[in-house]
Formats: structure tokens, C-alpha cells, sequence
């Protein structure tokens, strides 16, 4: 037993446990022992000390159960999904990583673009973006896309009370474009686009507005999908862009909630801010657009690249001028600004008399924009798009077709020249504008004076060529001089037209070394180039319906013809449907000529009618 | 008006009506100068006043009648169609001025023509004209570099697919048959049901590629392989409703090789309607249905056009290589020979105009004799150059080994399960489960064809010996009563290779089908009609196969590798 001297020595009190304490402390861990060994589902030790520092056993097995294992078989699924899965999410985010790095030095050039962030924050950002994107595990693959979307509307849009941003429709172009190089890929890595792509992308990296951005993309410029998920950027509580690759599409959803003036339009028409966003996505990725609606979701798809953008910015030259344009009530003069849409077509911008932009072209004095706007760059991309659209070459003929007179091409040259002389700096623009009004006054020149031309209503070259190569394994023709033959028969055409075509129909031979065929060759040519169907239809004829003649067999013996040839395809066909009719077509026809001359025979005339003749005409 | 008849005159012209000295008959049917000669003479005219009452005449009086003739006799006329009235009666309604007699000539021509059916209407020369206009400016817009597939050359291709179809079209209208055209001509009845049943039987499967166009696997397997990917592409596009032969052919018509008119010299086939499988697109007239038989069409026919092109891009490429000068029409169509027998279509030679004809008694004869070509080198090819020759050499062998090396294979992974002898029926053919796959695409029946129909030794004995699926030898020539004699094992082949229509012939005289059963009206129909992969799936249920196994067989079949009957 313990004394009070040894008891003030220790200088602590304790209280002594009670035999009581001991016992029950003793028959509890006995107990817990006995419990810990008797259950299975926990390691007994470790049950054993949680019960013994005052756990229940159902605490203790609520929370320690073991997982259920389930068999290898069941598991083994999804278990490698899992792990493809992650393999694939890591693979994205490795390259997107790798991309991003190896751009960092062009972010950073570029961004010595003044405005924006500095060449230093871009080169950081980037780095920064690489380093989380690859080592981050918890962060997705777009992490990117997603941090640029949100910096964005952070720069550009007024934050909603109720969450997210009130985006103005800049806003949802600028994300649309995002949304439209993620479709394509890494935009710094599609193939041919290059820097182009990087310099759409910096718009981006260094928050700008997109639609300042142009891309230019080269001939032959292919994309390569890029290893994207969908990717939802939030907008708005309402509004939210989704990038869905998997359909090549960017929907904006909600977007008519958001833009109720498309919501009252019929189908098919477009509000002007729809307009915007999808002219404003088309020139800033470059890609044709297409829209449509489903439900109050805008879909975008875009689908091929459109060729040579040229920065609006840049569209605008010189100063204003006088214009004519062409109206319902007749030709009228406005001023207007050139505007360079593509190169060779002379387009200026006006109002017209509602107030609206138009954009029109210069020599024919047409509008290019359908009606107009209420904006000069909705103007110029619609007449830009328009161009596009019918093809700039076949634009170009088109206008050539539509020219204005040739006293209005000449005040407008006389125009063009006075500017030049007037200006200091002589520019390039103004002196090929006057090669251009010169060669079209060229152009239109009376067709008189180019009929005394010999060759000029069928090119003798362009006949040599065709007799060339009609003739060429045709041993009867070896020794005509085909150069000879072309030249005899573009002179017949041009000096007799009505015995040339008498010639080639086969109802007459021509006179001395001059062969039918190379008439025929040369008059083939003038229709196909005169665009004459009836004289197409004639030569077809000249030698199936009239093929006893002598001279439609021989030009049925003909060589090697152009197959896409019309004057030989009809003849094919016609070939084809007198086979079906049978028997000897040139009879049956004649006979039924005799039929409709015999009704016109036929036809009751009365003196009466004769009597009205003379009463109609008479004073 | 600025002419007028002065009262004198007017009632000199009225007396000389009434006094029948002037008559309307005989004035309308005067020429312009006669007319004028009489109102002169008859009517004291002067020169100018006679031209003026003439030219009123014509334009007032004569224009009046020729019109009401015209359209007397257009309403008169029969076999004219309502819109073709219309349109006739519309353009005598728009002339203007009495018809001279040049132009009375083409006029009337015209509408003679609009009543017989022939002749190309100005509105059909006007399409013609203009396709052929928009052809020529899109090729134009092609640059010598321009890679195949580019948009220029495709946006080429498409304009020339439209132009070619609408002419085709037009072509196909004009040999369209009418009743009174199948009753002057039976034996066109007898070609277009022939030809409907054959593509009836061919569909539901995509099997160009197992059968026609097998021998690109063993020889052009990266060629067969890129097209086989692709012709799934083109089923789901039909499926879909869109045309899947537009792209193919645009992309075929706008390669270098097609604007240079290399294909043209070669004669390589790209440029058919359709091939020999599938001559009839009556199937595709099923509703539902017609969709899913297009779909097989267009695999068959995209896979054919689709090998030869790019067969023939390869072979010319090499030719110019060894400085073969592929312009040269005889070298040009050596290639085309070779390439067309690899992808299923040997040339019958001068049968070719018979062509018709003998497609109504055999399936395929052309891919028949793409077989024989491709075993014989094309040695029997009178149009084969020494370069056809050599790649003729080059894809036999590769073929031999690359069979040889499957065989080997399998008899390496199930031992016994390769026929050796070539005499036997299931000669160098797979053993799968218990039927054979044939992956020669019918070459091995030949050399069994040919094995048993010349002497050989079996047991130390010579003879002409026939071997059966089982083993059993038969000497053809033993001349014991009732056995199966050389002409037999001949006719055998021959009646294997026959059309449907023929078929169904054959087995009236025979008395039964080939599935024994006694030929009746229901049976005959349906094997006439149906494909013949869904008539494989019936005898596979018939047999009770497994439902595995019929899946490997459907799908092995599907593909072009027949699979036989069960040992």
C-alpha cells in the first residue's frame, strides 16, 4: 500500500481505481476481444481497440464495412472503360498541353500587336494553361477554351445580376468563332492555316473582339479534326454555347429567348443580329456558314472555307465620289465611297433614299446588297457574301453583260484619269480602275466594226485546233492542210453566212480545196460560241434527218468529237429516239409535214374575210 | 397604221371580189411576189401599194389561216401528250409573221418531229446547251496541280454527272417501251424481266468486293481495302435517300486521268450505267424497300467504278513510268483490259454487240472471262501488250499466294480441312464449319473445270477424273450406263452460270429446281425474285444451323464469298 510521504512525493493525485472500475474494465475488454474475434468483418485488433475506445459495434461496422468485391468478370468492363477512359482524357489533355506549349512563342509575338495583353502576360498564360491542362488532374481538357470563354465575357460583358454575363451579340459571335476553331482542332496546329489560325487565335488570347479578326486561308487549306469533346460554354443563366464535334456544330442555346426579334420572324428570314453573329463567325474562322433554328436554339455548322477574305478595315479607299446607280425610275447619280470587295470589280458604298446602306457596282450601277441596311458593314459583308456566292468570276461576267453605255464608260474613264492627274501620290488602285474602264470601253466596241475582222465571228485558230483533232486518225484527211481548211472556212462564214450554213447543213457543196467538214467544224464552233441553239439545232439535224444526203454521211464519218459536244449529243439522241420511231424517219416525216400543209389547205376562207381585210385597212 | 387603203381602191378591190376576179383560195395560195403581180395586174395597184396590201394580207389573213391549220391539226393528231399540245399550241399562238418557206420548212419539220417523238425539242437543246456551257467553265477553273478530290475538280465532276444523267436520261427516255413496242418486239419482254430478275437476285448484300472484285485483294490490297471502307459509306448514304453514285462519279470524271481522256483510250469501264449484276433499276421502285436495293446497287456499282479507277491510275502511272506512251491507243487498251478483268469485267470481244443477248442466257459473262483472262495471263486477250502481259503474270502469282497462304493456314490450324486435288469439288476452297467458302471469287470452279476435262492419272491409271465432295473418284470417260460422263461436268458448269430466266428454263426441263423440288408457279416467282442471300439464309435455317453459324455464313455471303451447299 502506498503511504502519504510516498504519495506527497509523486505531488499528484490520483484517483485510485476502484476494484469495481477494474473488474468491469477487464470483463469489458475480455469481451470486446471476445466480439472482435467472433465477427468477420473487420481485422479483430482494430475492432477490438475502436470498441475499446468506446465505438459501437455498429458504428464501428457502418463504417468499416469492407467493399463487396465483386467477380473479375463483372467488374472487368467497366473497369477498362474507366481506364480508357482515362488513358484517352489524359492523351487529350497531353496534346492539348503540348500545342498549347509549343504556341506560346507565337502567342507572344503576336501579342506585341499593340492593345490587349503584353507579349510577357500572353507567354505566361500560355505556359501556364500547358503546365495545368497536362499536370492538373482534376481540371478537363478544355479547360482552355472554357478560361478564354469566361476571361472574355469577364473583358466584355456586363456581369447579370442573376449569374453569369449579359452578352451583347458581339459577345456570342466572338464565343461562336471560339467554339468554331475548337470544332476544326487545335487552331495553331490545322494544317495549312498556320499563323492564320494563330492570329484568329490571339484575338482570343488576348481577349479582342473577333470580328476585328480575318483569316485568310490558303488554296487548298485542309483541317484536321481536333481530338475535342463537346464543350459547354455558360453565358448567361439563359444563354449557353455548346461545341458539339461530334456533329460539327455550335449550338447557341436559348438564343432566340435572348434575341426576341428572330423569335417573331417567319422562317427562313433572319434577324439582323443573327446576321451579325453569323457573318461576324464566318469571317473571323473563315468557314461558310449554316443556320438553323430548333426550337429557341441557334445551330451553326460550319462547312467549307470561303476564299480570300480581305479585312474590312482594309475594303475602304480613297474618298467619295459621284456614282450612277440603276433604279425602277431610271438611272440617277449618288455619292458613294469605294470599297474594294474583290480585286477587278469596282464597288462603292452609298445610302439610298431610305437612309439605308447599299454597296453597288460601279459600271452597271447594280445594288449588290439586295435592299440595303441599316449598318455599312452588314452592307458590304452581304454584297461580299453575294459575290461569293455566284462565284467571283462568274460575277465578273455577269457584270461585263450588264455594262453601262459607252458614253457613261467614258465620262466615268475621263473621271478616273482626272483623279490620277490630280493626285500627288500616283495610285496603283486609280490607274488599274482606268485600264478597266478602258478595256471594257474596248470591249464594247459596235459589233460592225468587228465583223469586218476577219476570223472574228469564229476564231480560225480555235477551228484548226477541232479539225486537228477530228481528223487526226482519219487517213483520208492526212494530206489537208488544216491550217488552209480552218482559214477557207472562217472566211466563208464570215463573207457568206447563208450559203457557209447551207454547206454545213449539207444542201450544198463548197467550191474548190475547201472540205464540208471543216465548214461545219467552223460553223459548230460559231454556235456554241454565240450560245445560238436554234443554229446548235439545225447542224444536229443536217445529218440524222438529213443523213441520205451525201454530205450528212460524210460528216457523220467524222473523227474523234468532243463528247460533252451539244451539236453531238443531240445528234445522239435524236439518233436514238428516230431508231425507236423506225423504218425510214425522213419519209414519215415528210408525210407528216404533207398532213399539216394539207390542214392549212383545209382551213374554211371566205370572201367575207377578205371583205373585213379590206375594211380594216382601209382609211 | 401608217398604210391605208384609199376609198377607190378599197371599193375597186370590194367589186372585184364580188365579180370573182379576185380569189381568196387562189390568193393564199400564191407566193409573196405572185400575190403582189396580181394585185397589180387585177387591181391596178401600184408596186408600193401592192407590197403594202400584200405584206397586211400576210400578216392579217395568211398568219390567221396557217395558225388555225396548225392547230387544227395539232388537236387532230394523236399521240400527242396534253403538255406537249399545250406547248405547241403556245408557239403558234406566239408567231407573228406568216412562215416563209424556209422557215415554214423548219417549223413544220419541228412539229412533225414533237408528233413522232424524235427531234430535241428547243428547250431540250437549251438544257443541253447550257450544261455543256457550265461542264466547260468549271473545267476550266481546273489547274493542272489541282489534287484529285479538290473542290474545283469535284464541283467539275458534279457539273459533268448532271449533264451526262440528264443526257442519259433523255437517251433512256427515247428506248423506253411502250406496249405496242413490247407487242412488235416479244423478245424485248423477255430481256427487261431477265434483266429486273437478275438485279433482284444480286441485291441485299455487298458482295462486289468478295466476289468480282476479290482479286484486288490479293493483288491491290490497300486499293481494295480504302474502297471496301468506303462503299459502307455509300449504303448509308442511300439508305439515307441521297444519291451516292453522284460523288463517285464526280470524283472519277474529274481525275487527271479522266480530263486527259486516258480512261477513254484505255476503255477502262468507268463510264457504264451499271454493271452487268444490277441491268435493271426496277428493284429500286419498291417502296421502303427500294431503298435498301439501292443502296446495294450503288455499293456494287461505286466499288466497280471506284477499283477500276484507281486501278487504272496506278497502272497507267506505271506504264509512263517504264516509258510506256499510255496516248498510244493499242498500249492504252492493254491497260484497259487488264484493269477491267480485275475488277470483274473481261471483254467478250466481238460477242460485245450480242451483249444484250447473251446476258439474258448468262449472268455474268463478263466476269466470267475476267476469270479466264486473269488464269490464262491474258494470253488469249488479242488486244494484251507485253505490259498487260507482265502485270497479268505479277497478279496471278500474287493471287496463287495469297490463297495459298489462307489454305496453308487453315490446314495448319485444322488439319484435313483443305482440298488439294483441283479434280475435286471443294478445290482450293475454305473449310468453315461444315460448308466451303469459296475466296477466289470463282477462279478454283475453272481450274476444276478444266482439271477434270483433261487427262489425268488416279491410281496409276490415266482418264478424264472427276472427284467428289466426299472423295469419290469417277472416271468420266469409263462409258458406264448412267454415270457422269466429261460433257456432263461440262454442261454442269454452264448450267450453273445461267441466268435467272434461263435457269428457270433449265429446270422446267429438267423437272426440278436445284433444290429437287418440283418446279411450280409459287417456287418459280420466288426464285426469280428473291436475293440470292436471303434464298441462302432459308436453306441455312432449312439445314438448322446454328445461329452463330448463320451469322458468319450471312455475313461471309453478303461479302461476295459464297458459301456452299452443307457436306
Amino acid at each position: 500500500m502506498t503511504t502519504w510521504a510516498e504519495f506527497n512525493k509523486t505531488g499528484t493525485i490520483t484517483k485510485k481505481k476502484t476494484a469495481w472500475d477494474d473488474f468491469n474494465s477487464r470483463m469489458s475488454k475480455g469481451a470486446f476481444e471476445a466480439e472482435a474475434y467472433s465477427q468477420k468483418s473487420v481485422e479483430p485488433v482494430l475492432f477490438k481497440n475502436l470498441r475499446e475506445a468506446g465505438n459501437t459495434t455498429t458504428t464501428i461496422n457502418k463504417n468499416l464495412e469492407p467493399e463487396k468485391t465483386p467477380g473479375v468478370l463483372k467488374t472487368i468492363g467497366s473497369s477498362l472503360l474507366g481506364a480508357t477512359g482515362d488513358l484517352f482524357n489524359q492523351m487529350f489533355k497531353n496534346i492539348r498541353g503540348t500545342t498549347q506549349t509549343l504556341a506560346t512563342p507565337i502567342a507572344g509575338t503576336l501579342a506585341l500587336v499593340p492593345g490587349g495583353a503584353t507579349p510577357r502576360e500572353a507567354m505566361k498564360e500560355s505556359l501556364n494553361m500547358a503546365k495545368t491542362v497536362m499536370m492538373d488532374k482534376s481540371v478537363p481538357f478544355d479547360i482552355g477554351v472554357q478560361t478564354a470563354a469566361q476571361q472574355f465575357l469577364q473583358k466584355y460583358s456586363d456581369p447579370d445580376p442573376r449569374g453569369g454575363y449579359k452578352p451583347t451579340i458581339g459577345n456570342i459571335s466572338a464565343l461562336t468563332a471560339l467554339g468554331v476553331f475548337n470544332l476544326l482542332g487545335d487552331p495553331l496546329f490545322e494544317f495549312g492555316a498556320g499563323l492564320r489560325g494563330a492570329k484568329a487565335l490571339k484575338e482570343f488570347a488576348t481577349f479582342k473582339k473577333v470580328r476585328q479578326a480575318t483569316k485568310d486561308l490558303s488554296e487548298g487549306t485542309s483541317f484536321v479534326k481536333g481530338t475535342m469533346r463537346e464543350v459547354e460554354i455558360k453565358v448567361s443563366p439563359d444563354v449557353k454555347i455548346k461545341i458539339q464535334p461530334k456533329t460539327n456544330s455550335i449550338t447557341i442555346k436559348g438564343y432566340q429567348r435572348r434575341v426576341p426579334s428572330q423569335k417573331g420572324l417567319p422562317e427562313g428570314k433572319l434577324a439582323p443580329e443573327t446576321n451579325e453573329i453569323i457573318m461576324n463567325a464566318r469571317e473571323a474562322t473563315g468557314m461558310d456558314m449554316t443556320a438553323q433554328f430548333k426550337g429557341d436554339d441557334l445551330i451553326l455548322q460550319p462547312t467549307t472555307p470561303i476564299k480570300s477574305v480581305q479585312p474590312v478595315a482594309k475594303g475602304l479607299v480613297e474618298g467619295e465620289r459621284t456614282y450612277k446607280i440603276i433604279k425602277q425610275t431610271g438611272i440617277e447619280e449618288v455619292k458613294g465611297t469605294p470599297v474594294k470587295i474583290v480585286d477587278g470589280v469596282d464597288t462603292f458604298l452609298h445610302k439610298d433614299e431610305n437612309g439605308n446602306w447599299v454597296v453597288s457596282e460601279a459600271t452597271t450601277g447594280r445594288d449588290l446588297t439586295n435592299g440595303g441596311f441599316d449598318n455599312s458593314t452588314f452592307a458590304i459583308r452581304a454584297a461580299k457574301v453575294n459575290i461569293e456566292n455566284v462565284g467571283v468570276d462568274k460575277f465578273k461576267k455577269l457584270i461585263e453583260e450588264k455594262q453601262l453605255t459607252q458614253p457613261e464608260l467614258q465620262e466615268k474613264i475621263d473621271t478616273a484619269k482626272n483623279i490620277y492627274e490630280k493626285q500627288k501620290i500616283k495610285e496603283p488602285a486609280t490607274k488599274a480602275r482606268i485600264d478597266y474602264l478602258e478595256q471594257q470601253l474596248k470591249d464594247t466596241q459596235p459589233p460592225e466594226i468587228k465583223k469586218s475582222t476577219l476570223g472574228l465571228k469564229v476564231k480560225q485558230k480555235a477551228v484548226e485546233e477541232d479539225l486537228i483533232t477530228r481528223f487526226k486518225n482519219l487517213p483520208e484527211y492526212e494530206v489537208a492542210n488544216m491550217q488552209e481548211q480552218a482559214k477557207l472556212a472562217t472566211d466563208l462564214i464570215n463573207s457568206d453566212f447563208e450559203k457557209a450554213k447551207r454547206v454545213a447543213f449539207g444542201e450544198e457543196m463548197p467550191e474548190g480545196k475547201l472540205l464540208p467538214e471543216a465548214v461545219f467544224t467552223a460553223m459548230e464552233k460559231l454556235a456554241l460560241r454565240t450560245k445560238d441553239i436554234t443554229l446548235v439545232r439545225q447542224l444536229a439535224k443536217s445529218h440524222t434527218v438529213e443523213q441520205a444526203t451525201f454530205m450528212g454521211q460524210r460528216i457523220r464519218a467524222l473523227g474523234e468529237r468532243d463528247p460533252n459536244n451539244p451539236v453531238k449529243i443531240i445528234q445522239d439522241i435524236e439518233k436514238a429516239r428516230a431508231k425507236k420511231v423506225g423504218g425510214k424517219v425522213k419519209e414519215k416525216l415528210t408525210a407528216e409535214q404533207k398532213k399539216i400543209q394539207h390542214e392549212i389547205k383545209m382551213v374554211k376562207k371566205s370572201e367575207v374575210d377578205l371583205e373585213d381585210f379590206i375594211d380594216e385597212i382601209k382609211c | 397604221m401608217s398604210f391605208c387603203l384609199v376609198k377607190s381602191k378599197q371599193e375597186e378591190f370590194l367589186r372585184k371580189i364580188k365579180s370573182r376576179d379576185i380569189d381568196i383560195n387562189k390568193l393564199v395560195e400564191m407566193t409573196s411576189a405572185e400575190r403582189r403581180e396580181e394585185f397589180i395586174k387585177v387591181l391596178g395597184f401600184d408596186e408600193d401599194t401592192a407590197k403594202e396590201v400584200n405584206a397586211l394580207f400576210e400578216s392579217k389573213l395568211l398568219l390567221k389561216y396557217q395558225k388555225t391549220g396548225i392547230k387544227n391539226w395539232i388537236q387532230k393528231v394523236g399521240g400527242l401528250k396534253e403538255d406537249v399540245k399545250r406547248d405547241l399550241l403556245s408557239r403558234v399562238d406566239r408567231m407573228e409573221k406568216v412562215l416563209s418557206q424556209a422557215d415554214e420548212k423548219m417549223f413544220l419539220n419541228d412539229l412533225a418531229e414533237k408528233r413522232l417523238g424524235i427531234g430535241v425539242s428547243e428547250e431540250e437543246a437549251k438544257q443541253i446547251f447550257d450544261l455543256s456551257q457550265t461542264v466547260e467553265e468549271k473545267k476550266a477553273l481546273i489547274k493542272d496541280d489541282s489534287p484529285i478530290r479538290s473542290k474545283e475538280r469535284l464541283d467539275y465532276g458534279t457539273a459533268y454527272v448532271q449533264f451526262q444523267d440528264y443526257v442519259k436520261e433523255l437517251k433512256l427516255d427515247a428506248e423506253k417501251m411502250t406496249i405496242m413496242d413490247y407487242i412488235k418486239k416479244p423478245q424485248e419482254i423477255l430481256y427487261d424481266i431477265g434483266g429486273a430478275t437478275k438485279s433482284f437476285l444480286s441485291t441485299l448484300d455487298n458482295s462486289f468486293f468478295g466476289r468480282q472484285g476479290i482479286k484486288m485483294l490479293y493483288t491491290n490490297p490497300d486499293i481494295w481495302a480504302k474502297d471496301f471502307l468506303k462503299s459502307w459509306g455509300d449504303i448509308g448514304k442511300e439508305l439515307k435517300g441521297k444519291d451516292a453514285m453522284i460523288p463517285i462519279k464526280a470524283d472519277i470524271f474529274s481525275r487527271p486521268n479522266a480530263l486527259n481522256n486516258k480512261y477513254q483510250l484505255t476503255g477502262v469501264d468507268v463510264g457504264i450505267t451499271s454493271e452487268e449484276a444490277f441491268p435493271s433499276s426496277l428493284p429500286e421502285k419498291i417502296p421502303l424497300l427500294g431503298r435498301v436495293f439501292k443502296g446495294a446497287q450503288s455499293a456494287f456499282n461505286g466499288a466497280a467504278l471506284r477499283l477500276r479507277a484507281d486501278l487504272a491510275d496506278r497502272y497507267i502511272k506505271q506504264a509512263e513510268e517504264l516509258g510506256i506512251d499510255t496516248l498510244n491507243k493499242e498500249q492504252a487498251q492493254g491497260i484497259g483490259n487488264i484493269v477491267n478483268s480485275m475488277t470483274g469485267r473481261g471483254s467478250i470481244g466481238k460477242a460485245e454487240p450480242l451483249g444484250k443477248e447473251i446476258n439474258s442466257l448468262i449472268f455474268s459473262i463478263k466476269f466470267l472471262k475476267s476469270n479466264i483472262d486473269t488464269l490464262t495471263l491474258h494470253l488469249f486477250d488479242p488486244k494484251a501488250t507485253s505490259f498487260t502481259k507482265k502485270k497479268a503474270a505479277t497478279n496471278l502469282l500474287k493471287i496463287i499466294g495469297a490463297i495459298a497462304g489462307i489454305l496453308t493456314t487453315s490446314e495448319l490450324l485444322n488439319p484435313g480441312s483443305v482440298e488439294k486435288d483441283p479434280r475435286n469439288t471443294n478445290f482450293g476452297r475454305l473449310k468453315v464449319g461444315d460448308r466451303y467458302i469459296d475466296i477466289s471469287g470463282g477462279m478454283t470452279s475453272l481450274i476444276t473445270l478444266a482439271s477434270r476435262l483433261v487427262p489425268t492419272k488416279h491410281n496409276g491409271q490415266w482418264g478424264l477424273w472427276q472427284q467428289s465432295a466426299t472423295g469419290k473418284f469417277t472416271n468420266l470417260t469409263a462409258g458406264k450406263y448412267g454415270q457422269t460422263t466429261a460433257l456432263d461436268v461440262f454442261e454442269n458448269f454452264w448450267e450453273g452460270k445461267l441466268s435467272p430466266m434461263a435457269g428457270l428454263v433449265r429446270d422446267l426441263w429438267k423437272g426440278e429446281n436445284y433444290n429437287r423440288e418440283k418446279v411450280n408457279i409459287k417456287n418459280s416467282i420466288q426464285g426469280l425474285t428473291t436475293p440470292i442471300s436471303a434464298q441462302q439464309f432459308q436453306q441455312f435455317m432449312k439445314d438448322r444451323e446454328t445461329t452463330p453459324k448463320i451469322i458468319l455464313y450471312m455475313i461471309l455471303e453478303s461479302l461476295g464469298l459464297g458459301v456452299s451447299y452443307k457436306q
